[in-house]
């Protein structure tokens, strides 16, 4: 079994207070540049936690702007192109700046170190790398709200996002970016869970919270790639014309279907699985008991992700040849 | 009407699969109501039976296995049972019967046209009531998706594919036909001027209708029609004018490429072992995409140029023509 301390990656321990019990993480460096360059967990989810509430905002603003387009039938405020771009950035910025991160980034990064009992997570750099690669896919994303932007939806199905005329690049450039940080995180979760519990904390007393976690990383790190790799096609497909998913070249636009939906059907999974993990935990520290058949829930967190990632995304294409 | 009817919430049903659709419905949704008002009223019960009190200990939860699979193992017949239902229905409705109406549905951006039996078209579908009705769609640029919720059916049209569809309506009337797969929209003209709102064209400009008639109304539409192109006509120009005959013959005789005479329908082995059943889609890749399947027996890549060129209506016809060559 791991021991506590554990010196990590280049002797830092992704724990700013050094375990020292008067100097909280908080007050054990101060200045800016001690949180831009913060290798804490506790601090790299406080920051995942205001670029996600700006995230969640922005996207709250989209929404609302369609709404009140939709205020009135014809033209309200926003022409149809403007309204097909927004509800565009709305989904991204929903799906890929908030929904995915904010549990796992946020509170994962803030509590499963400590419910585990270690200092950190397993690579307390990559945790930086990871946030910061996920301002960039932010940054991309702001670069394709300030052009242009794609007006094909969040899914970006071909033909369409092929055919038309604004930006799909710095979007897509954004989702496979984000992509990547999601990675990122996942593989530290799990590299933590598995390596650092401490001294008997045996996997059937982990809490379920750290069970969620280590059900959404697994799901991270499987489906996650595919959608990268899948962008990463289309932006080929768009930038040389390789003919994958376009029909006139002799792609198949269904095939893309399939591939898109291999990650995002299992990432409505990394939403609702971390959302249990978090109830779970609530319910069990406000009526101070233990969960009834904990291992139950568990196994169960662990086999909807696996089960998620093998569904390869059947439910969502509709459409049957004849 | 009562709230328990299917038709409270949802839109009149029109076809006769519908009530099958309806009733699963509402079977999962009034049990999603029970199990919901259910859970709400135990956990408050329980919330306010066993809230904090003086003189009252938190007890530890303890372990009860035959509880725990018990909680398992019921759900399971009863998502089994609706899976079953759902999937069988899903089944009855993507099978045509026999002898249904074959209509050609082409979704473009930003509308529709249908095309009958004998070759004439128009962007709204009449169709006759109580008789089975096949449609076979296809999109000349984007995704589109056909959608009536009278008749509780929907399929996405694919560019470059035949997907389908059936349906028999039950009762005359007028319904309305959406484009459910989002496929863009504009506010301005080719040259960039604004124009008025009500000239606006989009995905959500994508509508049309069904008109259920009764056959008597129907045959007077169709004859309301006039004589139209035949495509069988147009397919056998089309192979003279678009140079098919160079390779192929109409006779069985085998020359440069395989004679179409005896194709439709066929089981025909590949070149590279397997065996194909010649349908819409079948012909549609050969003559689009020739390198794509080989017949047994040619060379590879196939000496058969591409004819992306061809319009959907052109390749219709060419099929059509295919299938009278018996
Ligand atoms: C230069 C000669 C040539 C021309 C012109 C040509 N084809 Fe072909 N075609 C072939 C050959 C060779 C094959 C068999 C090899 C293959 O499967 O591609 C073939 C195969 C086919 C097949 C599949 C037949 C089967 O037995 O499965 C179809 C359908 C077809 N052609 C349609 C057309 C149509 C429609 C046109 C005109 C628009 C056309 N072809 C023009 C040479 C030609
Ligand atoms: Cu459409």
């Amino acid at each position: 079994m791991a021991a506590l301390d554990i010196p990590i990656a280049g002797g830092q321990t992704g724990d700013e207070a050094h375990g020292d019990p008067n100097v909280n993480y908080l007050k054990a460096n101060r200045g800016v540049m001690s949180w831009l360059w913060t290798v804490d967990h506790k601090r790299i989810g406080l920051l995942y936690l205001s670029t996600v509430a700006l995230a969640f905002l922005v996207g709250g603003l989209f929404a609302l702007v369609m709404r009140l387009e939709l205020f009135t039938a014809g033209k309200t405020i926003v022409d149809p192109e403007t309204y097909h771009r927004f509800f565009t950035l709305h989904g991204v910025v929903m799906v890929f700046l908030f929904l995915i991160p904010a549990i796992p980034a946020v509170l994962g990064n803030f509590l499963l170190p400590l419910m585990v009992g270690a200092r950190g997570l397993a690579f307390p750099r990559l945790n930086m790398l990871s946030f910061y690669i996920y301002v960039t896919g932010a940054v991309f994303c702001v670069a394709a709200i300030i052009m242009e932007s794609a007006d094909t939806g969040w899914t970006f199905y071909t033909p369409y996002s092929m055919a038309t005329k604004g930006c799909v690049l710095a979007l897509m450039l954004s989702v496979m970016v984000l992509g990547l940080s999601s990675i990122l995180t996942g593989i530290n979760f799990i590299v933590t869970i598995h390596k650092m519990r401490a001294p008997g904390l045996t996997w059937a007393r982990l809490p379920l919270f750290g069970w969620g976690m280590y059900a959404t990383a697994i799901t991270q790190i499987l489906a996650t790639p595919v959608l990268v790799i899948t962008l990463g096609l289309l932006i080929f497909e768009r930038v040389l014309g390789l003919g994958l998913f376009d029909p006139k070249l002799g792609g198949d636009p269904v095939l893309f279907q399939h591939f898109f939906w291999f990650y995002a059907h299992p990432a409505v999974y990394i939403t609702v699985v971390s959302g249990m993990a978090v109830v779970s935990e609530i319910i069990a520290t406000f009526s101070r008991r233990a969960v009834f058949g904990q291992l139950a829930i568990a196994t169960s967190s662990l086999a909807l992700a696996l089960l998620g990632v093998s569904r390869l995304g059947k439910p969502h294409v509709s459409c049957r040849y004849e | 009407m009562s709230i328990f009817a299917p038709s409270f919430q949802l839109p009149e049903a029109m076809s006769a699969s519908a009530a099958n659709v309806d009733a699963l419905y509402s079977f999962i949704f009034w049990l999603s109501v029970v199990l919901f008002v259910g859970i709400m009223v135990a956990t408050v019960y329980f919330v306010w039976v066993y809230r904090k009190r003086p003189g009252h200990k938190a007890e530890p939860t303890g372990h009860n296995l035959f509880l725990q699979i018990g909680l398992a193992v019921a759900p399971i017949p009863l998502l089994v049972g609706m899976f079953h239902w759902g999937f069988k229905g899903y089944m009855d409705m993507s099978i045509a019967p026999a002898g249904a109406m074959e209509v050609r549905v082409r979704g473009f951006q930003w509308g529709w046209e249908f095309e009958y039996p004998g070759g004439e078209t128009d962007s709204v579908l009449h169709v006759p009531v109580n008789r089975p009705v096949k449609l076979i769609m296809s999109s000349s640029d984007v995704l589109h998706s056909f959608y009536v919720p009278q008749l509780r059916v929907k399929r996405d049209l694919v560019p470059g594919m035949f997907t389908s569809l059936w349906f028999q309506p039950d009762k005359t009337g007028k319904m309305d036909v959406f484009c459910t797969e989002y496929c863009g929209g504009k506010s301005k003209d080719q040259n960039g001027n604004e124009l008025a709102p009500s000239e606006y064209k989009g995905h959500w400009s994508m509508l049309s209708q069904i008109v259920v008639d009764t056959q008597e109304d129907f045959d007077k539409y169709i004859q309301g029609k006039g004589t139209p192109k035949d495509p069988v006509e147009f397919g056998k120009a089309l192979y003279t004018q678009k140079g098919c005959n160079a390779c192929h013959s109409v006779d069985g005789s085998v020359g440069v490429a395989p004679s179409w005479k005896g194709l439709w329908a066929r089981s025909e082995p590949m070149l590279d072992g397997s065996m194909v059943t010649v349908d819409g889609n079948y012909l549609r890749e050969s003559i689009v995409l020739p390198s794509a399947k080989i017949v047994k027996g040619y060379g590879s890549p196939s000496i058969m140029p591409s004819y992306q060129g061809l319009k959907d209506k052109e390749i219709d016809a060419i099929i059509e023509y295919m299938k009278t060559l018996k």
